[in-house]
């Protein structure tokens, strides 16, 4: 029962950032167009060899993703600050973890949506051919996003209200993201590449075991985090 | 052309000890202004008691 | 927030002690290089090059010790909320960046005249300069931050999880690349060097706690400075 209500208070934040969203969409338009500049300028900077695009194009969907997701992490929080609406939520009844979830629901779905669109880009844009094992792909690249959205979230909800969040965040979160950053990029070049070795299997798992434990810490830690 | 293997263990020796004491320098800077300022707080305290 | 136990009292701690603690630390060091540097055979492979392993070495387990300072003192802050936690964190973080950089350039020095490059990317050079990025990110939280209860909480989250990447971020670069040589123990050398290994680990770690109780007498200074200015901006006692 404690726990279909608490699973309520999740939904309710996470529809209520979405909406919040999708009635000014210039947060959206704005970080996905940034990401889809990256990719064109890192384009531009590694090209024109197609070959050598193609073997960067993992990289740079990366990085793309990274610096782009970064705004979209502190906007959640922002948009709160900014109409004093933290301390209301902190003041609702329930478990506080609710509200992190509610957070990290949210913005899953506002960065799954800029991601399809950023990689979509990137495969046009960087020539790269589909391989037959693409539904692996597509799993590394959502285990990936898992881990950088639950840091993210997690990083954003201290970086947003210290002075200078814009540096902060990136400062902060960028060296957490190191071994998921690894095990993307290796295990989507596997895929996408022969994989003799059979690399990328344990490679997923890493990132597996990678989102599982930041999962748990940031749940734990945040409670320590959110207090007034 | 690679400068010859005492040049660096001199190079290491010399960049530890400059760190260090470069640190310790800091430290004692940082402690004194924090002294002064702390018997300066504490100072006009006592006075407005 | 407890200010109850800020009965802090500079003139009443013998913070003058801090001078003989420094000067044995620097006469200690002085005394176990010129030892470790006179005692030591040339190496087969590195020749006189093996003699920068008494500075990088030790200056690498005293950053690895510092952050598993941070990691204790920020859960146990969380646990028990007493501020001097939170100050003994931050006074190892700081002590523990200045040993992380030294490390890495001490790595480079030595890594130029045996591999031939400033730079490579292996697992525990590369998982070094992550740990770095990580206590400049958490020495940047502290410094972004008013607030010292949030600045409390916040680092020592911070710290927490930078502690827990610390072994995955070594695990995926070691599988991404290696080629470092066998981490330089005790157990694998030569016995010529363990002993100027040792005393200069130990030497090390003299100054080590120097920094670290330096730093945190300035960081309670700082602290008690902060809580008077804000009892006075409430209205004074």
């Amino acid at each position: 029962m404690a726990w279909r209500d608490d699973w309520r208070r999740v939904r309710a934040i996470a529809r209520k950032d979405v909406t919040t969203e999708l009635r000014a969409k210039a947060g959206f338009n704005s970080t996905a167009s940034l990401g889809v500049t990256i990719l064109i300028l890192l384009g531009l900077a590694l090209g024109p060899d197609a070959q050598a695009l193609r073997d960067a194009a993992v990289g740079a969907v990366w990085l793309a993703l990274l610096f782009s997701g970064v705004l979209a992490f502190n906007r959640s929080f922002q948009v709160e600050l900014e109409s004093g609406a933290l301390e209301p939520l902190l003041l609702y009844p329930g478990p506080r973890w609710t509200i992190f979830a509610g957070k990290l629901l949210g913005n899953l779905l506002f960065l799954g949506l800029m991601v399809a669109i950023v990689v979509t880009v990137g495969v046009v844009l960087f020539s790269v051919e589909i391989p037959a094992r693409w539904p692996t792909l597509l799993g590394v690249l959502a285990l990936g996003v898992v881990g950088l959205v639950v840091l993210g979230t997690f990083y954003a909800s201290m970086a947003s209200r210290s002075r200078a969040r814009e540096v902060l965040l990136p400062l902060l979160l960028f060296p957490m993201l190191v071994p998921a950053l690894v095990a993307a990029t290796t295990a989507s070049k596997a895929l996408l590449g022969a994989d003799l070795m059979h690399d990328a299997d344990a490679w997923i798992r890493l990132l597996a075991a990678y989102d599982v434990i930041f999962l748990i810490a940031t749940f734990l830690a945040f409670e320590h985090v959110i207090e007034a | 052309m690679i400068a010859s293997n005492t040049t660096f263990v001199t190079a290491a020796y010399a960049l530890t000890w400059v760190v260090l004491l470069a640190y310790v320098w800091r430290l004692v800077a940082k402690d004194g202004r924090a002294s002064a300022e702390y018997a300066r707080v504490s100072g006009r305290r006592e006075g407005s008691r | 927030m407890n200010v109850a136990d800020w009965s802090f009292d500079p003139s009443r701690t013998g913070r003058r002690t801090g001078i003989w603690l420094v000067l044995a630390a620097v006469v200690v060091l002085m005394a176990t290089q010129t030892y470790a540097i006179t005692n030591s055979p040339a190496e087969g492979d590195m020749g006189h090059l093996q003699k920068i392993m008494y500075v990088h070495v030790p200056a690498a387990w005293m950053t690895f010790l510092s952050f598993f300072v941070v990691l204790v003192f920020s859960v146990s802050y969380l646990w028990r909320r007493r501020e001097t936690d939170d100050l003994i964190a931050a006074s190892a973080a700081e002590v523990g960046a200045v040993f992380n950089g030294l490390t890495l350039a001490l790595g480079m020095i030595w890594g130029r005249p045996t591999w031939g490059v400033w730079w490579a990317w292996d697992a525990r050079l590369t998982s070094t300069l992550v740990l770095f990025l990580i206590f400049v990110g958490y020495l940047a939280l502290r410094g972004f931050v008013d607030d010292a209860g949030q600045r409390a909480r916040w680092s020592a989250a911070v710290g927490i999880i930078g502690a827990i990447n610390v072994p995955i971020v070594y695990m995926s670069v070691m599988w991404w690349r290696t080629l470092h040589q066998q981490p330089s123990s005790p157990s694998t050398l030569d016995p010529a060097y363990t002993l100027g290994l040792r005393i200069n680990a130990i030497a090390m770690l003299l100054v080590l706690i120097y920094f670290i109780r330096k730093r945190y007498e300035i960081a309670r200074l700082e602290r008690a400075v902060e809580h008077a200015a804000q009892s006075a901006a409430m209205g004074g006692r």
